[in-house]
């Protein structure tokens, strides 16, 4: 029993990497690349380089051209930028799920629907006449076009992905709160959150990710290099009207940007699936 | 029943959830509706950035089914690309879930390794990585050169390199996968017990437990998945840049390159719009279909 | 956990703060007598170096004003640019790709007027055939030109010379590049003597051949063809012949690299030997391909039509510079153009980075860092221009048609191609009416 239990784990894992080498091997493709020569990139099938060039990473890192501004602080605008917007989103999204998911208010039949239907409209037009209300505003070149939104919950995917869960919750644990004399923003603190945290560290995280790699409307809202972050800092290397694109130090530089994603992914993932299991959901 | 007591509760303070729904209902009206409505007055406009827009009624529409061909060329591929795309990204993000949600151990690592292709996101790597694979020399044809097939233009032949760009949606995964986890995580373990003390396969238990217990959330991915689909630009833009013969110009492209580059910005409103109603139809569709399949733990407040 | 999120909360407030100063310090400038303008421009990290460097030269001379840089890849800048020029948050002083001038002058009234300036920015010591044909709009001096292109090919003259190639042979012709194809590929079936993509298809194979063939513009001014459908077909013709004869690697092998041609391993890997284009794009491709070795250099052939009316080489500006209408300090923008335009310190900053300087007087500064081949090639195309494209003629759209055009030639759509002429023919007037 012991035995064949052992050999089942050794098969699990066995299938576990098989299709993990499948799944990564881009990304695998990319890391090695990140050592080769320029041309290498494009020219070798082999995926690794015929010489390690560490150099790559400090002459991406420099960003070749602009001296003074680094990745250095395109790493630190980046978190200035995305931190207050997953706290923001977070806290503002939980409440307005709250009010969506658990209460009739007037309005709701019309709201309901409002909130959904402002994702479906594509943002590659939306963002024209937005870029005009935020210069209008004077937000342009700052970070507010993204804090703002994240504290008036105007992601509507993170709301409704609440809403989702709230709904697995059943309403008898708010009923016996209420009964105890707790206020609706105390049964939100003491019942719902608790129970809520996988979604929530799930939403947090993908807002994270998400903003992180938001390039278009870091494009659309920052113009000065200095208040550039990795998604735009990246992009600065690649210019298709001249003929210097070095890929392996572009590589080199995107490997850098996913190391933070998947360092927080790795920190969180446990939080998202080891919520409250064992006590479990009692109906 | 207990939806009942829960109405009248919640009748007795009416505005409460008003009160809880106010910062989404500030940052609505100031921020969002807007720019909604700016778009859709273009759309009855000949704008293009730089004149003063004038009114040009129906033109934009009539447009759109008449003249310009490709619209109804790229919504068709949009939709083809969407039907590939997303029923296999669901499926396929449901069962690395439950892979990823048995206890082995190191299964934190395999999680996050699993989570690296939607780390990549739309980042410029993934056209060079993806040239790798695919192209005539690529890794995918020298794998399958070995058993003595292809070599096959996976980028290049017009009637394969849509299925080849739904395939990147598809690597791309990792959201799904994350919410389905946590809803995993939410279902009650004294129904799998049960389940085994009555000696129930593992099939029947995907069926009746799982399925059942994870449906608001397989809902909530359909819905998200296909809306994000269907306005998608980035795949296309990075790896065919719509090519071969625009057999791969997804609406999502179009728009952009109509408001973009040719500066029509009034007729891509009015793209936006047509694409908008249709996306709606669609999810009101889904949602009309959900009182069916979708089964909530707080038994309807809403209703 | 509430710890956890208050600690959070004060790192997101922090966060938060720091940016909102950051932004703030940013724009309190006047009070100190120092006036702030911005320039933007795009480019690789080469040209924003130059122009970096350019600019702290400039702030060292002129200590009243500070320069706030906004620079970007050419990809990125022109998904801003309009958006920023309509609603007002366009720079002081901004770099223009040459096709957007026409369509921003016929929409609005974007740009300074600089004929004022004339004399401070020395406009007569500028290329007159480029201040005449792309600095003017309505008597209003509006665009200065940095850089100029010509056109020619970029050649692996080392191999090509085995096939009997001569790069002083000026009267190179079509059919001799067919003729000199043939024999490469015959050499080696992986061989192909020209790396392209559908796009420069259109521009440098196809468009050429026409002008060749009629010395007119694809459309008129008024929007009416230029072209009758069998010179229009004769010049697709080309095309068809360039993939048939294997002057062209199959399209399903090089649609891949679709924009990035000289990405394709086997342009890099020395299996095609010739790049029809602009004089920039060819000195910066050989300058990378020296780097890893090889010995390739730029060459001033641009096949000719036997009996055509014109050369079909086109000259125009690398990139113009423009300043803002609305900009509240002309004054120090057009002090800082002429600093950028006229000074030697400037030139030689930006050296070879918009190709070859504009302005004669400038060119003798960077001489010592320009590529001999570029400057050469630079003259032989300004003593042999055609007629320079109008807006329509060079419109985004129209060179987007005649793209999908090419691929599906490649991709052997038409039966002949009277037929792909007249669906070119077709869509223009869709898109001219609209």
């Amino acid at each position: 029993m012991r035995i064949s239990n052992k050999a089942k784990n050794v098969i699990r894992h066995i299938v576990l990497i098989a299709v993990c080498f499948v799944l990564i091997y881009p990304v695998v493709f990319m890391f090695f690349a990140s050592f080769k020569e320029s041309n290498e990139v494009f020219t070798s099938l082999s995926l690794f380089p015929e010489k390690y060039r560490w150099e790559n990473y400090v002459n991406g890192w420099q960003a070749g051209a602009s001296g003074s501004i680094t990745f250095t602080n395109y790493f630190l605008n980046t978190f200035a930028l995305v931190i207050p917007v997953v706290f923001f989103t977070i806290v503002s999204c939980s409440l307005v799920a709250y009010g969506f998911a658990r209460f009739s208010f007037p309005f709701r039949k019309i709201l309901f629907p409002a909130m959904i239907s402002t994702m479906m409209l594509p943002s590659t037009v939306i963002i024209i006449p937005r870029f005009m209300l935020f210069k209008n505003l004077g937000w342009l070149d700052s970070y507010l076009p993204f804090y703002v939104p994240a504290i008036f919950a105007c992601y509507p995917f993170f709301i409704f992905l609440l809403i989702q869960f709230m709904r697995n919750i059943p309403t008898s644990f708010d009923e016996s709160a209420k009964m105890d004399g707790c206020s609706a923003m105390m049964i939100l603190r003491k019942i719902i959150l608790p129970l809520l945290k996988p979604a929530i560290f799930s939403a947090g995280l993908f807002q994270f990710i998400w903003t992180w790699d938001d390039f278009y409307n870091q494009l659309i809202f920052i113009n000065s290099p200095r208040k550039f972050t990795v998604a735009l800092g990246l992009r600065l290397a690649i210019d298709t009207s001249t003929e210097t694109v070095q890929w392996n130090e572009v590589m080199a530089m995107s490997v850098c940007t996913i190391i933070p994603l998947f360092i927080i992914f790795f920190a969180c993932q446990k939080y998202f699936v080891e919520g409250i299991t064992s006590s479990g959901i009692k109906g | 029943m207990k939806s009942k007591t829960t109405k009248s509760l919640a009748r007795q303070n009416r505005w409460v959830g008003f009160f809880f729904i106010t910062p989404w209902l500030i940052g609505f009206l100031v921020l969002q509706l807007y720019p909604i409505l700016a778009t859709l007055f273009y759309s009855f406009t000949n704008y293009t950035f730089t004149n003063d827009p004038s009114f040009v009624g129906l033109k934009n529409y009539i447009r759109m089914f008449t003249i310009d061909k490709q619209f109804l060329e790229s919504m068709k591929i949009t939709g083809l690309y969407t039907l590939m795309a997303i029923p296999a990204k669901i499926a396929f993000a449901l069962i690395i879930a439950m892979i990823l949600n048995q206890k082995v151990r190191g299964i934190g690592v395999y999680r996050a390794l699993y989570y690296l292709p939607s780390i990549l996101g739309g980042s410029v790597a993934v056209s060079v990585l993806w040239r790798v694979l695919f192209m005539h020399d690529g890794m995918i044809n020298h794998i399958i050169g070995t058993v003595g097939l292809g070599p096959v233009d996976w980028l290049t032949d017009p009637g394969i390199a849509l299925g080849t760009l739904s395939l990147l949606q598809v690597w791309q995964f990792g959201s799904s996968m994350v919410i389905f986890l946590a809803a995993l995580k939410q279902i009650p373990r004294d129904l799998y017990e049960a389940a085994d003390v009555d000696g129930a396969s593992w099939w029947l238990k995907f069926r009746k437990i799982t399925v059942p217990q994870v449906s608001s959330v397989i809902f909530f991915n359909l819905i998200m998945q296909t809306v994000q689909a269907l306005q998608n630009f980035t795949s296309a833009f990075v790896i065919t840049n719509g090519g071969p013969m625009k057999k791969t110009y997804i609406i999502g492209m179009k728009l952009y390159d109509d408001a973009f580059k040719y500066y029509n910005v009034g007729y891509a409103c009015a793209e936006s719009w047509a694409l908008f109603v249709v996306i709606i139809a669609l999810t009101a569709l889904v949602f009309k279909s959900s009182d069916a399949w979708v089964y909530y733990a707080d038994e309807g407040v809403r209703k | 956990m509430r710890k956890a999120l208050s600690v959070a909360m004060v790192i997101a407030l922090l966060l938060c703060s720091f940016q909102v100063f950051a932004g703030g310090a940013g724009e309190s400038s006047s009070d100190d007598g120092v006036t702030t303008i911005r320039v933007a421009w795009w480019g690789g990290d080469a040209r924003h170096k130059a122009m970096l460097d350019m600019i702290a030269a400039f702030e060292a001379e002129n200590p009243d004003i500070k320069v706030e840089p906004e620079y970007s890849a050419f990809a990125q800048y022109g998904d801003k640019f309009f958006i920023q020029l309509t609603s007002g948050a366009a720079p002081d002083v901004m770099a223009v790709d040459q096709p957007w001038c026409a369509t921003a002058v016929q929409q609005g009234d974007f740009f300074l007027d600089l004929s004022p300036y004339a004399e401070q920015l020395q406009i007569d010591t500028f290329d007159d055939y480029l201040i005449d044909n792309y600095s003017y709009f309505n008597d209003k001096l509006l665009f200065l030109p940095i850089g100029i292109n010509g056109m020619g090919s970029l050649v692996d003259t080392e191999i090509l010379s085995q096939f009997g190639f001569d790069i002083n042979d000026k009267d190179f012709t079509w059919d001799d590049m067919f003729a000199l194809a043939e024999k490469v590929h015959a050499a080696n079936p992986d061989w192909y003597l020209c790396c392209t993509d559908s796009k420069q298809a259109a521009l440098y194979y196809a468009r050429v051949y026409l002008r060749q063939l009629t010395g007119r513009q694809l459309i008129n001014d008024d929007g009416t063809m230029g072209c009758t459908r069998e010179e229009l077909s004769e010049a697709l013709e080309l095309v068809d012949r360039c993939y048939k004869e294997n002057v062209f690697q199959p399209i399903t092998i090089s649609a891949v690299y679709n924009n990035t041609m000289t990405q394709n391993p086997d342009w890099l890997n020395r299996k095609m030997f010739m790049i029809l284009g602009r004089t920039s794009v060819m000195t910066e491709t050989a300058s990378r391909r020296e780097i890893d070795g090889h010995y390739t250099t730029t060459g001033y052939v641009m096949p000719q039509l036997e009996g055509g009316v014109e050369s079909g080489i086109e000259v125009r500006p690398v990139t113009l510079y423009a300043v803002n209408k609305e900009t509240r300090n002309p004054d120090a923008a057009v002090r800082f153009l002429e600093f950028m335009f006229t000074t030697e310190a400037a030139a030689k900053a930006i050296g070879s980075n918009y190709s070859v300087p504009a302005r004669e007087e400038s060119r003798g500064y960077v001489a010592d860092v320009l590529d001999p081949s570029a400057i050469e090639n630079v003259e032989y195309s300004l003593a042999n221009a055609g007629s320079t494209l109008n807006a329509w003629s060079g419109n985004s759209e129209v060179e987007a048609l005649f793209t999908e055009i090419m691929e599906k030639i490649a991709y052997g759509q038409y039966d002949s191609m009277l037929e792909a002429a007249d669906e070119i023919i077709e869509r223009i007037g869709m898109i001219v009416t609209n």
